[in-house]
């Protein structure tokens, strides 16, 4: 992983600083709340309903035992002792006071770490695949180019004030798990049939109140033209996206108003000017951000291993976890350990400072010390020899932790909702709990196998809903908090915007519509056709009937 | 305002910004002839090359300092449209986009004089560069430098 030198370090320092002078203007009256508002949510520092919340920066979702730690201190020190797992692989805390915020990015700082550009109308937090460098179906390594934007788009002095916020994802493997289609920018590294490597670039992807799957904008992009292209593409959109309406700014609608073709155009215009130009990036610099992520030598694993095959074969738990939660990895001796936090009785995404704390303890103790945080709101710890996965198991065991199962319905995506959320229109978080609770049998859920099921509170989507298998909605209707249901969304390959199925029902009738519409799936599919699948096959008016003729 | 730190060629017109300089001063007081532009503004190139060879100097307006139109608007100008005139910032704007406003093209900038030391605290408060700009030779830079 990217290791700060003295450069990165004073950087942070300065900023930090800066900040600190910031929030003292703030309170002098200096700086009205008008002008501090974007400063501050360039440093990660939202106003939420009950209290300021901080978005701390996990670049591409990776970070180490030690930083997993401060975090976790940071926790206990400054909020109520948990940490909050976000989609764009980022951590907040929900529980911050304002003037304490300086003396937590210092912190943030003496663990190279930052909340910078986290939130804001600039360009965010670039993400990535969880497994990105760990496995054996990408092109290359998707973090060199990750690293390559974040520090490009860090404090970009042309496009910090643009109008909204701008969000890049970059994946290399064969199946999209950074869900580039539901991002302004996302770029697949792909392989062309000379050999070279470049990006295939999609624009105009993005949730919310108007979804909208991006649309390619190139095939193939030389990988040495990758910022001069980012910068034609944000130029483009910092000059002619709408700022009169907060529901018409995101480059999706700059897009599709356009037309691909019109904004292909003028993105080229731009980029004949800058590209081959001093804006691209240096072969050195290049070299040097790549040499941080050469692969370490994993010691040689025994690919047989007695304590494996005591427990697989027999039912027990382990077995599950397995299955469910142990992860390819390039080398046939080692495994990627995918850790669902998801629970009855606790808000998806979140951790304890205790259990990041054990988390990292694993991370060193089994894996490289590295850690990694999923699109899901999950974690990976990566590099985990396969005859040490039984220490893994027993281990998150010690803190409740080897129960959650990834990609099954339990693993819901969902948003604070309206507990915590000044936007929202309803709750999320218990109506999650009584969706889990009634597919609280293992057996069923393994039946149903693979489903993406997501939860928002309100229009705004951060449950990432219309990306789901089984999509839910909170809405606001005559005053009561009610559900609407949308089937076939899809995050990666294929990514598609899930259709509304219908009215909306109250949150008691919400778990039996789901168990309505997964029992379709159950009676009607084909041998190992997935939910997703299934819904493909058979249309969404199919299911439609069954829910409506059901309720 | 200040005059514009610049050298003048030998026909007298401004040629070449030495330093990022802070002009206190209001938008009547900016030398003519001079362009006046405003964030949003897109015009032909054609047309804009003819005025910027009327005029000596260059006032961007900004309506809004959370309008970031402007930036772009001073890199364009810095950049395909190759103007070397005093490039200046006007209207609201605050000293925390100091620095900014000097990477993408900005010569000077019209300020409320009694936060002219909050501007050149801004200008230096974090003064690492992560990307290389063609906004002039004088600000391109190195990235992380």
């Amino acid at each position: 992983m990217y290791k700060y030198d003295t450069i990165d370090r004073d950087f942070l320092d300065r900023r930090s600083a800066q900040f600190r002078d910031q929030v003292a203007r703030r309170l002098s009256g200096e700086l009205s709340e008008d002008e501090f508002k974007p400063l501050r949510l360039q440093n990660g520092l939202y106003l939420q309903l009950h209290a300021y919340m901080l978005r701390v920066a996990i670049p591409y979702g990776v970070l180490s035992s030690r930083q997993l730690r401060g975090l976790a201190s940071i926790a206990r020190d400054f909020d109520r002792g948990f940490g909050h797992f976000t989609t764009r692989q980022n951590i907040q805390f929900n529980w911050i006071k304002l003037v304490e915020t300086p003396d937590i990015l210092d912190r943030l700082a003496e663990l190279d770490m930052h909340a910078i550009q986290t939130s804001g109308n600039c360009i965010r937090n670039v993400t990535s695949d969880p497994l990105a460098g760990a496995t054996d179906d990408e092109v290359e390594n998707p973090m060199v180019w990750c690293e390559v934007i974040r520090q490009w788009s860090t404090l970009h002095p042309e496009f910090a004030f643009l109008p909204r916020k701008f969000k890049i994802a970059v994946s290399a493997g064969a199946e999209d798990r950074a869900a580039t289609g539901f991002h302004d920018i996302g770029l697949r590294l792909v392989k062309a049939r000379s050999g070279e490597v470049g990006f295939r670039v999609l624009v105009g992807g993005g949730q919310g109140r108007t979804p909208r799957v991006a649309q390619q904008l190139t095939p193939f992009l030389p990988k040495k033209n990758l910022l001069s292209y980012l910068e034609a593409i944000l130029r483009v959109y910092n000059v002619a996206g709408r700022r009169d309406n907060i529901y018409k700014v995101r480059l999706k609608i700059l897009v599709e108003a356009m037309g691909i073709e019109a904004f292909s155009d003028a993105v080229n215009m731009e980029w004949v000017g800058i590209r081959d130009s001093v804006v691209e990036l240096p072969l050195e610099e290049f070299e040097r951000i790549q040499r941080h992520f050469a692969r370490d030598t994993l010691p040689p694993a025994d690919l047989t291993s007695e304590i494996l095959e005591a427990y697989c074969g027999k039912g027990h738990a382990f077995e599950r976890w397995m299955r469910h939660n142990v992860l390819p990895h390039y080398d046939p001796g080692y495994a990627n350990v995918c850790i669902s936090i998801k629970a009855l009785g606790r808000p998806p995404g979140d951790a304890s400072a205790s259990e990041m704390e054990r988390i990292a303890d694993l991370a060193d103790r089994y894996g490289m010390g590295e850690i990694r945080f999923t699109y899901s709101q999950n974690v990976v710890i990566p590099h985990v020899r396969r005859d040490q996965l039984i220490r893994v198991f027993e281990g998150l065991g010690d803190i409740g932790l080897n129960g959650g199962e990834n990609g099954l319905i339990g693993d819901m995506i969902v948003c604070p909702g309206l507990d915590y959320c000044n936007l929202a229109n309803a709750r999320s978080l218990p109506l999650a709990d009584r969706i889990f609770q009634h597919f609280a049998d293992a057996g069923l859920r393994d039946e149903i196998g693979k489903i993406r099921l997501n939860i928002s509170g309100c229009i705004n989507a951060c449950g990432h809903h219309h990306a789901a298998d089984i999509g839910i909605l909170g809405v606001n209707k005559k005053g009561v908090e009610n559900y609407q249901i949308s089937l076939g969304g899809r995050a990666g390959e294929d990514a598609a915007v899930g259709r509304i199925l219908g009215p909306s029902f109250d949150e008691h009738r919400v778990p039996d519509a789901v168990a309505a519409i997964v029992g379709l799936y159950l009676h009607r599919r084909k041998p190992d056709e997935t939910f997703g699948d299934a819904v493909v096959r058979l249309g969404v008016d199919v299911f439609k009937r069954e829910l409506y003729a059901a309720a | 305002m200040q005059r514009p730190d610049a050298q003048a060629d030998s026909d007298g017109k401004v040629a070449r910004i030495q330093v990022f300089a802070f002009a206190p001063a209001v938008m009547e007081d900016l030398p003519m002839p001079c362009l006046q532009l405003k964030t949003g503004d897109s015009m032909p190139e054609a047309n804009i090359l003819q005025s910027l060879s009327d005029s000596d100097v260059v006032a961007v307006y900004f309506e809004k300092f959370s309008d970031g139109r402007g930036f772009s608007l001073g890199r364009q100008l810095r950049g395909s449209l190759s103007c070397d005139h005093p490039l200046v910032a006007n209207g609201h704007i605050i000293p925390d986009q100091a620095d900014y406003l000097r990477r993408v093209g900005f010569s000077h900038v019209v300020i409320v004089p009694e936060t002219l030391s909050q501007w050149q605290k801004s200008l230096v408060a974090v003064t690492h560069r992560f990307q290389a700009l063609n906004t002039s030779p004088r600000t391109r830079s190195r990235p992380r430098r």
